[in-house]
């Protein structure tokens, strides 16, 4: 039975593949508890090996819904996968509802998929403050893939582009303005953009704007793929998948 | 909104288990926390025992928020044996709904700290929750 | 708010109204704004200044014709009282079938079945903790148990609502008892009273099961069939009362419920069915809360406002389409779990509300609501407290007895107005399936539920029990109604018994083409729910099998 960690024996746990002790850490971290820079200082400092693939796009284009599909595409190829979803905090009461789980429901009883939601605590950028470290620790604990999500619309929130190896940035038809997206430079960062909801009548001319819009910026980011995907119904993931799986292989 | 806000934000889990669906209060009570400082994790109804258990491991949670209509209580007391065979008993656990008052014992003897009825007030449940909260964190040593 | 120019050749009326005005402020003191749930303001006096009805004929008319305010028959409730369709839902078949019993013998015309909320989440009573079963609703997972629940009634001389959403097992478990017997299924009549699954993904409920385009097709699969198989059938009842429930104020919530039928017209019409046939059919349920006032206006201005989307929305001038029928339940949602027996005072006035709104159907909750399943008691009392209200305060004897008040004509233009705002809102949102698909309805009542409950809890919302008059001894507790446990043992074993006695090859066969009609675009998959069923399968074998099909329904949204 697994009893609750201790900081001297955390860094062993997790290791052993212990979710407890992964779940503790990651509060250490994100919380800066007495102790965590001596955590962290036992961790092996190395290169991060675990891919971190960044889904990020406005709320409401079905970011979660999308990695929740991925998630059991990677699950399907077994490869297990860490989530690790940041929602903004509420500057005024700094609290926040974490609710990026209820997409993600059918892997709640599955080992080989850990789900973490975090909030941004003030922090800017789209992420938390810790994020690196969090994404370090999970590394070492030794997930196949990372799955990163967080908020992102405008030319603030590009952080995860530092972060994450893929970018991808999730659109939807009929979600607004795709003129004020195409202005912000949250799709200068993609690798992949997808346009989600693609049963949606609007989502062919929708992915037609976009490709048009790469094409104007510039050669490099012309090829920057364009997939439609319905993540309800789990259909383009493939392709999505395909595409990560390739711009991976670029990186290396 | 309450002067004292717990630092780090607390970490809670809202959610279901049973067969009932209404979740007005559930939410309600979700935005009361919130506006308290606190992170809530937030569930849809109808969450299996396991899953509830799964998620307070994987999300490190403080405290555990469970709305009841109906009979659903009647399998709060599984909840918490559930609970403490994965080692989270620490973990505080209030119960609000509608649980008639002759069945409140057994759930309080399974180790539930603390059961709301319609009538509690945002103050009440938000100081509850601060109480509980503390009381893990210092428990487990990891107050900052 | 529609203008309704004064004309009124009233010499010195305007003198007294001001003469009024300065005794009142004189004397009131301290006088705040008031507001009604919807956020009208209530002032203290309404004369000819605000409503003078010389416009009688345009915003009332007679009952029966356009616009419908005062009512959508000649008659109304002197011609043919409302129906006195209570709520049933118990512990096994064989408990429902006395409680229908008992009650048919106390006066109720009309049969409404609630099943067990097992029923609801899509399993079968083998799948969960025996505790949970049948507290809330009947246990009812096969024909068998269908034909339990209805011994010794007589199938076509009743009407039946049924209370449980897609794929509407308990319509396929009815029409097969009713071939057991020997009844043509032309002869069954009755509601699929949880057909709106719109709102069921609203107010996050307890009802649902499948994806939401899931539902779009099980649902107008569902009402082709009823059309050509069981026409006496309303297989569409559009409610408003989850979304009150969960917090929306009455205007938002009949604006809403207009909105879903709206949506559910047009998608009917869409697949090809006939505008006229399709909104013949319509029914509606609403919630009736304790803003009596509120209540009756947003009764008479619903009216109003359908009558008038059916003909320049539909271009339909059936009068029969344009009708606004609905069934109303007294809203649970008022009632206290403090002081209990206060609760009959309550349901009575909710009661009164919907008469004068002019509903054509009636659900009294029992004054145990907020803790239980309703007892004998409480269910008899809530039937008498109809009873009383037609026997003794002769309330059936005169149509729309408030028409012509100043205030409740005032307040229905304003309600109306409040509502067609709410239209507007949902149509530039992109409609009602496109509103509850993004969140942007269940955000909205999310938010007027908050508003509410912070209102109770400062005070400023007054409940008699709760925040004041609280003092004094509280009644004792009801006891909660728990099904005799033996009894559930004896169904779950008896079912157990029935899938190892069944030919379960014909049930599977039968569920195998469950799954190609879903699969397919055009097979009616409501039809193969029917077969199925009557081959033996069960409620959750059902839905299971449509759940892999077409999606399992995600609640939207966060707090």
């Amino acid at each position: 039975m697994p009893t609750q960690p201790k900081s001297s024996e955390l860094l062993t746990r997790l290791l052993a593949g212990e979710m407890t002790a992964l779940a503790r850490a990651i509060t250490m971290i994100d919380n800066e508890l007495p102790g965590h820079a001596a955590f962290l200082g036992t961790v092996p400092d190395k290169p991060r090996t675990t891919p971190v693939v960044g889904f990020t796009g406005a709320p409401g284009v079905g970011k979660s819904t999308l990695i929740n599909a991925y998630t059991a595409l990677c699950r399907s190829q077994d490869r297990s996968v860490a989530v690790v979803s940041v929602d903004p905090s509420s500057p005024i009461s700094g609290g926040a509802i974490l609710g990026d789980r209820l997409r993600m429901a059918e892997h709640v009883q599955d080992d080989g998929v850990y789900i973490r939601s975090l909030a941004s605590r003030g922090h800017l950028g789209g992420l938390c403050r810790n994020i690196g470290q969090v994404l370090r620790v999970i590394d070492t604990a030794g997930w196949d893939v990372i799955v990163l999500e967080t908020v992102g619309t405008g030319q603030s929130e590009v952080e995860v582009a530092s972060i994450a190896d893929v970018k991808i940035v999730v659109n939807a038809p009929g979600m607004g303005d795709s003129v004020q997206a195409m202005k912000s430079g949250i799709l200068e960062i993609a690798d992949i953009l997808v346009v989600n909801k693609a049963d949606m009548p609007q989502a062919g001319q929708a992915s037609k704007e976009l490709r048009a819009m790469l094409r104007l910026r510039s050669k490099s980011m012309a090829t920057v793929p364009v997939i439609e995907t319905v993540a309800t119904g789990h259909t383009g993931i493939d392709e999505l998948s395909a595409a990560i799986d390739g711009c991976r292989r670029c990186m290396e | 909104m309450s002067a004292e806000v717990a630092a780090p934000p607390a970490r809670v889990l809202v959610t279901k288990i049973g067969l009932d669906g209404h979740d007005r209060g559930s939410r309600i009570v979700a935005s009361y926390l919130r506006d308290a400082g606190m992170e809530v994790i937030y569930t849809p109804p109808w969450q299996s025992i396991d899953a509830v258990v799964n998620i307070a491991l994987q999300e490190d949670i403080e405290l555990i928020g469970v709305s009841t209509l109906a009979t659903d209580h009647l399998i709060v007391p599984q909840l918490m044996k559930t609970l403490g065979d994965a080692d989270l008993g620490d973990v505080g656990v209030i119960v609000g709904g509608i649980v008639p008052e002759t069945e409140h014992e057994p759930l309080l003897a399974a180790g539930v700290d603390r059961i709301f009825g319609p009538g509690a007030t945002r103050e009440e449940i938000v100081a509850c929750a601060l109480e509980l909260v503390t009381r893990i964190r210092t428990a487990r040593g990891t107050d900052s | 708010m529609k203008p309704d120019p004064v004309q009124l050749p009233l010499p010195g009326f305007d003198r007294e109204n001001a003469d009024w005005t300065e005794r009142y402020q004189a004397q009131i003191g301290e006088d705040r704004v008031l507001r009604n749930r919807s956020g009208i303001e209530v002032r203290p006096l309404y004369t000819p200044g605000d409503w003078s009805g010389h416009r009688y004929l345009e915003d009332l008319g007679f009952p029966g014709k356009p616009p419908y305010t005062r009512g959508i028959y000649p008659t109304m409730h002197r011609g043919r009282r409302w129906s006195q369709r209570q709520l049933i839902g118990l512990g096994t078949p064989a408990d429902y079938n006395a409680r229908v019993k008992s009650l048919l013998d106390a006066g109720g015309n009309a049969i409404s079945l609630i099943p067990c909320n097992s029923v609801f989440r899509g399993v079968d009573c083998d799948e969960v903790p025996t505790a949970l079963l049948g507290t809330c609703g009947t246990v009812v997972n096969t024909v068998t148990h269908m034909d339990g629940c209805f011994d010794g009634v007589a199938l076509a001389e009743t009407s039946t609502a049924l209370n449980d959403p897609s794929p509407f097992t308990l319509l396929a478990f009815l029409l097969g008892t009713a071939r057991r017997r020997g009844v043509p299924w032309s002869q069954i009549s009755g509601t699929s009273n949880q057909s709106d699954y719109l709102s069921h993904f609203v107010a996050n409920h307890m009802f649902y099961r499948l994806s939401l385009p899931g539902s779009r097709r099980v649902l107008l699969d569902h009402i082709e069939f009823c059309q050509q198989q069981v026409p006496r059938w309303n297989p569409l009842s559009v409610v408003g009362q989850h979304m009150q429930q969960a917090g929306a104020t009455p205007a938002e919530a009949m604006g809403l419920t207009i909105c879903s039928a709206i949506q559910y017209a047009d998608d009917c019409i869409a697949r090809g069915m006939s505008a006229d046939a399709v909104l013949r059919k319509f029914t509606f349920f609403f919630d009736i809360s304790i803003s009596f006032f509120e209540e009756v206006a947003k009764f008479r201005a619903g009216r109003r406002i359908w009558a008038r989307i059916v003909r320049d929305r539909f271009g339909i001038e059936d009068p029969r389409a344009m009708r606004f029928r609905f069934h109303a339940q007294t809203s649970g949602a008022d009632l206290t779990r403090q002081q209990p027996l206060n609760n009959i005072a309550r349901v009575t006035v909710q009661a009164l509300a919907g008469i004068f709104g002019g509903l054509q159907s009636m659900h009294t909750d029992g004054y145990d609501e907020a803790i239980t399943c309703p007892t004998e008691e409480s269910a008899r009392i809530a039937i008498a407290t109809q009873n009383i209200l037609r026997e003794e305060a002769n309330l059936c004897d005169v149509i729309d007895p408030l028409g012509g008040s100043y205030y409740i004509e005032t307040l229905t233009d304003q309600m109306e107005a409040e509502i067609e705002e709410m239209i507007a809102r949902i149509d530039s949102a992109g409609g009602m399936y496109e509103a509850v698909e993004t969140g942007f309805v269940q955000s909205m009542i999310g938010e007027s539920a908050l508003a509410f409950q912070e209102e109770v809890e400062s005070g400023q919302r007054k409940v008699v029990g709760v925040n004041c008059f609280a003092e004094g001894t509280d009644d004792s507790e009801p006891a909660p109604y728990r099904p005799d446990p033996e009894a559930i043992e004896q169904v779950v074993a008896g079912f157990v018994e029935y899938k190892k006695r069944r030919n379960s090859r014909a049930s599977q066969r039968a569920l195998d083409a469950l799954a190609r009609s879903a699969a397919s675009k055009d097979e009616n998959v409501f039809a193969a729910v029917v077969e199925a069923a009557e081959a033996g399968a069960t409620h959750g074998e059902i839905v299971v099998c449509l759940r892999n099909e077409l999606g399992f329904g995600n609640p939207l949204i966060t707090p």
